[in-house]
């Protein structure tokens, strides 16, 4: 892409023919993929010998097929705290997203794996996380804001208030909803500090832990 | 029957004639000493006699298995012999020694009686060498004061505990009946409490008049001894001490023996009762308690054959191990050859009146064969539950390996797909409508696959369990869901019941109910996992219509649980389902 030298990648994925295509897509998209995985066990020999700058893991891996991967990235971040990771997954499940998240989101994502299927979003992704950001899956943050609700302060949001809600929510910093819904940053940071005080946020929160707190906020603190 | 009377009066006759002789033996002889036997202290004894011979009588025809009566007989005889002791033979002729060495013989006996009730037999290697020891202690005590006790002695006074005057040896020979004499009357009391432990209930209910006989005859030999040797004969004739207490030492064992006999016969009349109770009908489960009472045994066991061939089950349809059976006696009930139940009881009881139990299977027949098929159909229903739920197991398993399949397989590839395809996009370098409308469909597949994966058998189930699981129903719900849940998890073959309840009965409401809000709660006590869903619709819900609640019933009631719908018109509706846990 440019001078910069590129981003090393770790992939984990039981499936070869997925992993294979993965890899062909992050090469093509310009990042370098360093080693390849099929189970944890040998994902976390692979990081220690080869000190990825992010780690690519799906979330079904032996032996049990069902979160090894979720289990992967808390144990990878545990004992490589600067190491971004990004869980492919397939469960729509906000559950899954915001507890990978909630103690720390600082290069953490949560991406469906069906996401992948588009080169720039993938490398989109990889490229966030990279960079200390988080990602959340667009679909399990409409999960998240459409629960349906008796009473809610979402109500009373203006559309565009929803729309910038959602972006925070997916990880987009104010200069990334700015060029996402092509508006002024100062616009956009008006909006953000009208739905916290609608909200009853701490207002001047910023990066990871404004994704934290939306988050917290959108899955626990109003019932359905 | 017959037989056995004609035995028993064989005996009898045989006891009466020794009786009959003795006493015209000593009638027939002018001694001095026998005559100051009043007529009524000889009547006394007659009668006293006549108790015994009809005990015999009693126990033959009642317990002809029992070899009782030969001992009883041996003691009348050598009752006799103590009678003929009254004579003034000299010990030192041809009749008169075996008289006097056979004198002491009939407290032996009494303690062969005591040891070997009620079967009449010699149970044990201690028993067996006690008893003789005893017999030949009798003897050899009475051989022993032949040759040093004092000459200028009654006929009589060879009696251990008699005062008198002071002689070395004769001193060791009384001393040492002394001290023996209770010894042993203690040893075949311990003997016959240590084979009563070894009885069930029913030999323990016959030895109990013995146990309370047996004691009374000891004390009252040994009073009786005592009130001759310290008592005059004036005080003894004013008190009638000695009558009394040789009349409570002869007859307390005769009468422990047909007390113990008679309740036998009370155990026959216990039939007559089974009749009239059997009449009034049994409840299903409850014959084996009837007959228990009826043959007095609580540790009776009732067991059928069981519905698939080999081996027995209980009237709850658990299966009975037949080796449980053994040193029991089993007795089979039959009709027409075909065996409808067995009895399993204690030997003592058998033996205590062999006809018994026969008598009561007999009678019960057409109690047992009802009993029988009940246990059968629990038997069998047991059965069909195990399979009903072995069957949604496999269902769940089935799901399970689907949903994994659809991961696994038909996702990747399509994701891998798309993937490739959009590569292959990207190197055409110029923007294909028909590309961009692919990958657009590949994506719709994907998203379709993971739902339907879903719907299958979540993940979030199997991993976090029934809690979160049914929260994230709630987030998906197109209505505003309260959940109450508990994070605990259950065995998966519950979870996976109720969560499905749970679905089912959002999408109803979703679907039909009109209603603006459901509550989900889910409460885990008394072993049992109850889950209701509330919500304030229209209610009216029929609850057998509708395939999804009637397979839900199905798989609840397969675990053992039960689902209920209510739904008044107006009301609301609220579903229910309990799921008793596995302890």
């Amino acid at each position: 892409m440019t001078d910069a030298p590129p981003i090393r990648v770790v992939l984990a994925d039981d499936a070869v023919l997925l992993r294979e295509a993965l890899a062909a897509s992050l090469a093509a998209s310009g990042f370098e993929v360093v080693g390849q995985a099929s189970d944890a066990q040998a994902l976390d020999e692979l990081v220690e010998r080869s000190t990825p700058d992010v780690v690519v893991v799906d979330v079904r891996m032996p032996p049990t097929h069902t979160t090894e991967g979720l289990e992967a990235a808390q144990r990878l971040r545990r004992a490589h705290p600067g190491l971004a990771i990004l869980v492919l997954s397939q469960y729509v499940e906000t559950r899954y997203a915001v507890d990978l998240v909630r103690n720390d989101a600082r290069g953490l994502g949560y991406l469906l794996k069906d996401r992948v299927a588009r080169m720039a979003d993938l490398a989109d992704a990889v490229r966030r996380v990279a960079g200390g950001g988080s990602v959340i899956d667009p679909e399990v943050v409409a999960l998240l804001m459409g629960r349906p609700r008796r009473h809610s302060p979402l109500d009373e949001l203006t559309r565009r208030e929803r729309e910038i809600l959602g972006l925070m929510a997916e990880g987009r910093s104010n200069q990334g909803v700015a060029t996402e819904l092509g508006l002024e940053l100062k616009t956009v940071e008006g909006h953000v500090g009208q739905i916290f005080s609608k909200l009853g946020l701490e207002a001047d929160q910023v990066g990871h832990r404004r994704v934290q707190a939306v988050l917290a906020w959108l899955r626990e603190g109003v019932e359905g | 029957m017959r037989r056995r009377w004609s035995r028993a009066l064989l005996v009898a006759a045989a006891m009466a004639a020794l009786v009959i002789g003795g006493q015209l033996i000593l009638q027939t002889t002018p001694y001095e000493l026998w005559r100051t036997v009043t007529p009524s202290e000889r009547l006394t004894g007659l009668a006293v006699e006549a108790v015994w011979i009809i005990a015999v009588v009693t126990l033959m025809v009642r317990q002809p298995a029992s070899a009782l009566w030969k001992v009883l007989l041996l003691s009348t005889a050598v009752g006799q012999i103590w009678l003929l002791g009254y004579l003034p033979i000299e010990p030192r002729t041809l009749i008169g020694l075996p008289v006097y060495l056979l004198g002491e013989l009939w407290a032996a006996v009494f303690i062969h009686l005591v040891i070997a009730y009620p079967t009449g037999r010699l149970q044990d290697r201690f028993d067996r060498w006690f008893v003789p020891f005893v017999y030949l202690f009798a003897i050899g005590f009475k051989v022993a004061a032949l040759i040093v006790q004092p000459n200028d002695c009654d006929p009589i006074c060879d009696d251990p505990i008699r005062v008198l005057p002071s002689d070395g040896n004769w001193d060791v020979v009384r001393f040492s009946g002394l001290a023996l004499v209770p010894a042993f009357m203690l040893v075949s009391l311990v003997e016959l409490w240590r084979h009563r432990q070894r009885l069930g209930p029913g030999g323990r209910r016959q030895m109990a008049p013995m146990l309370i006989a047996a004691p009374l005859w000891c004390v009252s030999t040994f009073a009786g001894y005592f009130a001759d040797a310290f008592l005059d004969a004036a005080a003894q004739d004013a008190t009638h001490t000695t009558n009394v207490l040789s009349i409570v030492q002869s007859l307390s064992i005769p009468i422990a023996i047909m007390i113990a006999a008679f309740q036998a016969r009370l155990a026959r009349a216990n039939v007559a009762d089974l009749v009239v109770r059997l009449g009034r009908g049994v409840a299903v489960g409850g014959l084996r308690d009837v007959l228990a009472r009826a043959v007095r045994d609580p540790s009776l066991v009732l067991a059928f054959p069981a519905p698939a061939g080999a081996g027995y089950v209980g009237a709850d349809g658990q299966t009975i191990d037949p080796d449980t059976f053994r040193g029991r006696t089993v007795t089979r009930v039959e009709r027409d050859g075909e065996l409808l139940a067995v009895l399993v009881d204690d030997p003592a009881i058998v033996e205590d009146d062999p006809g018994l139990i026969e008598a009561v299977g007999s009678v019960a027949r057409l109690a047992l064969e009802n009993e029988r098929l009940a246990a059968q159909v629990r038997a069998q229903l047991d059965e069909v539950r195990a399979s009903r739920q072995r069957i949604v197991e496999a269902a769940d398993a089935e799901r399970r390996r689907l949903e994994r399949d659809l991961h696994d397989g038909a996702q990747q590839r399509l994701v891998a797909l798309a993937m490739r395809l959009d590569v292959a996009r990207q190197a055409a370098g110029a923007s294909s409508e028909l590309l961009d409308q692919a990958t657009t469909e590949l994506r719709a597949a994907v998203a379709e696959v993971r739902d339907l994966a879903r719907g299958l058998h979540p993940t979030i189930l199997i991993e976090a369990g029934l809690g979160p699981a049914v929260e994230a129903l709630a987030e998906r719900a197109a209505i505003p869901i309260t959940v109450e849940a508990p994070a605990e998890r259950f065995s998966a073959p519950v979870e996976a019941a109720a969560y499905f309840v749970v679905a089912e009965a959002i999408a109803n409401t979703t679907k039909y109910a009109g209603a603006s809000h459901v509550t989900v709660t889910v409460t885990a006590t008394d072993g049992r996992l109850r889950v209701a869903i509330r919500d304030d619709g229209s209610g009216g819900a029929d609850p057998a219509g509708g395939t999804g609640l009637r397979g839900l019933t199905d798989r609840v009631a397969a675990l053992g649980g039960r689902l209920r719908v209510d739904s008044p018109p107006g009301g609301g509706t609220t579903v229910q389902a309990e799921l008793p846990l596995p302890a």
